[in-house]
């Protein structure tokens, strides 16, 4: 195959919800704030370099007229809304999405997308072992599963190590739903989570409620790990606040290749933002997207309905449907063939 | 015997001043026992009705029964939080307060924060015997400014611990030289939280200038966290990463050679921070923050024998030595229709002065022990003593003054909407209040 067609192929996910559209019943007007309280106290606000902010209120995108540049937070679905239902031509601007996310953006998006990345100063690693370990996330049965987090868990016990992890002083914070989303523990695989937690981390961990912990002033000689698929936000206030009181994250891995590091701009003493032009021509992902450690996230996220995940009350409903829309419409069209095509294609299975 | 009865919090401050102030302040209530006083404590949380309704029980059931059994002849609160009107609101429904021996307050500077619950409190004290007991000469003169009758009012400064704070000469030395700062090199320092209010930009921009025109080598330590509240009540509302941003955009604007001089030491534990004290030269900090009722900071930095520089701005004027034992000038602020207005001049002559003097070691060593003589746990426990032992006189209220105040406060609070009564002027509200903040004192 053409390496020209290959590109295409990372297209597909475009044409899949190409004409779907988000049908915005009455609740979704006052859905904005519940969509950002439901992911609290990551959608959080803070200051950051190229107006950082998140794109996605839950019902509509903020004003983008008025800004040059901007740094999106939003993960996986906010953004393939924001490429799906935005045109280039009427935005003069330069938008930086996180750089692992760099398969999505539509060809005709492309001039005006960069990409940027969270940098510590100080990364952890298992020749550098943090003294601490703080864990958070967000887990829960819409935005998580239990699979997921034993692959996080998974990977950060192959780093430090499970005798040095014993070592460790361990925090942990997992925010739970609002109280009236909330379902069953079976529902929300509350305790396949703490089980999971416990097994692969130990069981003397701290869990501070919010208060506490939004006073803590001091992450020095900590690890901040986050259990986070970036279905919706991907820079979270969490890793935010952390790092700037000194947390470090995991050793970042090699640069992909087809980025260009650009700038480099201190957010605080201790940590500081990469910024990336990016060659699509010459990038491997597009050869193979599953290169990518969130492409996975994205195929799951068009793949949520074959799940039966149960949801709860409006606001999931709002979302599930949302995802549910774009599968229904297509697969009239025929877009479940062409979804198992395309994948099958991208992970080199068929070349038909 | 007076039995004291002292409720505290179960928890560290999120404060950062709070985290030092709580634990010298029992120390002096410790060295207050078997001599003639009993001191016992009753720790609760900060949200005790949350954390009651986890457990079997309520804290203030328990508290009630401490209070039976014990039979304090003074109940003293002791911190900022829990708010001392939370706790006797629910005191009162197992023990009529009038029922409750003679009250004693520390006052912090979170008065005017939570003017709306000392509102309150002032309401259920009417007529019962109770102490106040504020930091400085500033705060006493805002605090009275709310109050019918003083006589319930007593100032305490608070002390500072001895043995995490005192000149070495080792440590200077040795941090100088990991430094790599000459002989004849000057550091100015400033420790605290790096905030808005606390005006980092006018030190830097001053200093910038000063360096500038200096003949001698000088740097700049900035020693503390970036905190971002912003000026609530002003309408100021920061998000996390906005003094950084601010402070950093600031220092690199600067010529790459004044930029060199400046360092951001970020926030240090208490040994790195005396060593830096130790090692620095001159101390200064311009803050004009709303409750600034005291400066921890400045006094650690005067028990280091470090010479100041500060605002004369609410607690700050309070470390003067009228006597000159030890180094502290203050900066004039005047509060005009523009805001507040500092005589940077004095910047200028301050850092002349102290060039001027050579750095010996024992000057220093002097400094600290004067001023220590002073602000030592042992002196601050004699004091507390003499404040305790005064007599006791019924509370006639606050002024109608406070509920405006509360509620305007209350709704900037709730609503971050800008109210001008707030905003610093010489014609308004604030100007009421904060022109108590204001010493004149001439240094």
């Amino acid at each position: 195959m053409e390496k020209k067609e290959k590109l295409e192929y990372v297209q597909w996910s475009y044409e899949f919800i190409k004409g779907a559209y988000l049908n915005k019943s009455e609740d979704v007007t006052w859905m904005d704030k519940l969509y950002t309280d439901y992911l609290q106290p990551f959608s959080l606000e803070f200051f950051g370099p190229k107006n950082m902010m998140l794109l996605f209120g839950g019902h509509e995108f903020c004003n983008l007229t008025d800004r040059t540049q901007l740094v999106a937070r939003d993960g996986v679905i906010p953004l393939l809304k924001f490429f799906q239902e935005l045109n280039p031509k009427d935005l003069d601007l330069t938008l930086y999405i996180p750089k692992d996310f760099c398969f999505l953006v539509p060809n005709e998006w492309r001039s005006k997308v960069k990409f940027y990345s969270v940098k510590s100063n100080i990364q952890y690693s298992s020749s550098n072992l943090p003294k601490k370990l703080f864990i958070s996330g967000i887990l829960n049965s819409t935005l998580a599963d239990p699979d997921e987090l034993e692959e996080s868990l998974k990977h950060l016990v192959s780093v430090l190590g499970e005798k040095n992890i014993a070592n460790m002083d361990i925090m942990a914070y997992f925010p739970n739903k609002r109280s009236d989303l909330w379902g069953s523990w079976d529902d929300e695989n509350v305790l396949k989570f703490s089980a999971l937690i416990f097994k692969y981390l130990k069981l003397d961990i701290k869990t501070p409620l919010w208060p506490k912990l939004h006073n803590e002033s001091d992450f020095k000689d900590c690890l901040y790990y986050e259990i986070n698929s970036g279905l919706f936000i991907k820079h979270s206030y969490l890793t935010n606040f952390t790092l700037s009181r000194g947390a470090g994250l995991l050793e970042d891995r090699p640069l992909e290749q087809g980025f260009t590091l650009t700038s480099e701009m201190k957010a605080s003493l201790y940590h500081s933002y990469c910024f990336y032009d990016f060659d699509y021509a010459t990038a491997e992902a597009f050869e193979d997207p599953m290169k990518f450690a969130h492409f996975p996230y994205f195929k799951r996220a068009i793949d949520f309905q074959k799940k039966g995940v149960k949801v709860n009350f409006q606001w999931e409903k709002w979302y599930a449907s949302y995802i549910k829309k774009f599968y229904k419409i297509k697969a009239k069209q025929g877009a479940d063939q062409f979804l198992i095509k395309s994948i099958a294609a991208l992970s080199g299975q068929s070349d038909n | 015997m007076k039995k004291f009865l002292i409720i505290r919090s179960n928890q560290e401050s999120s404060w950062g001043s709070c985290k030092v102030i709580s634990p010298n302040l029992q120390e002096c209530y410790n060295l207050l026992k078997g001599t003639g006083f009993e001191v016992e404590y009753f720790d609760i949380e900060e949200k005790f009705l949350k954390s009651d309704a986890l457990e079997d029980g309520t804290t203030i059931i328990r508290l009630a029964e401490k209070i039976e059994n014990y039979k304090p002849t003074e109940i003293v609160f002791s911190d900022h939080l829990p708010h001392a009107d939370d706790v006797l609101k629910f005191l009162s429904f197992y023990i009529p307060l009038a029922k409750l021996p003679p009250l004693v307050f520390h006052v912090y500077g979170d008065f005017t924060y939570h003017s709306h619950s000392w509102w309150k409190l002032g309401e259920k004290l009417k007529d019962h015997p109770v102490k106040f007991i504020v930091a400085s000469e500033s705060q006493e003169r805002l605090f009275r400014s709310f109050c019918y009758d003083d006589s319930t009012l007593e100032t305490f400064m608070f002390p500072v611990n001895g043995k995490d704070y005192h000149f070495n000469e080792q440590e200077r030395i040795q941090i100088r030289a990991e430094n790599k700062i000459i002989d004849d090199e000057l550091v100015i320092m400033y420790a605290g939280r790096i905030s808005l209010q606390k005006n980092l930009e006018t030190l830097i921009m001053e200093y910038a200038e000063l360096v500038r025109t200096s003949d001698r080598p000088t740097r700049l330590w900035l020693v503390g966290g970036f905190d971002d509240m912003g000026a609530p009540f002003q309408g100021v509302i920061g998000h996390d990463g906005m003094m950084f941003d601010k402070i950093n955009r600031m220092i690199e604007s600067l010529p790459q050679k004044v930029r060199a001089t400046i360092t951001l030491w970020g926030n240090q534990p208490k040994t790195t921070l005396r060593k830096l004290k130790n090692a620095a030269d001159m101390f200064m900090s311009f803050s004009l923050y709303h409750d600034e009722d005291y400066g921890m900071s400045p006094a650690e930095a005067l028990a280091c024998g470090l010479p100041a520089l500060l605002t004369d701005w609410g607690g700050y004027s309070s470390f003067v030595s009228a006597s000159g034992k030890w180094t502290c000038r203050l900066m004039p602020v005047k509060l005009t229709k523009y805001g507040h207005e500092l005589t940077v001049s004095r910047i200028r002559e301050f850092f002349d002065q102290q060039k001027a003097v050579k750095s010996e070691a024992s000057t220093r060593r002097k400094n600290a022990e004067e001023f220590m003589k002073e602000f030592s746990i042992v002196n601050g426990a004699g004091k507390l003593k003499k404040i305790l032992n005064k007599e006791f006189k019924a509370f006639s209220g606050f002024t109608i003054n406070l509920e405006y105040y509360s509620k305007v406060y209350w709704s900037v609070r709730h609503g971050y909407e800008l109210n001008i009564q707030l905003t610093p002027s010489d014609d308004n509200f604030y100007y009421q209040v904060y022109k108590h903040y204001i010493s004149g004192k001439e240094t």
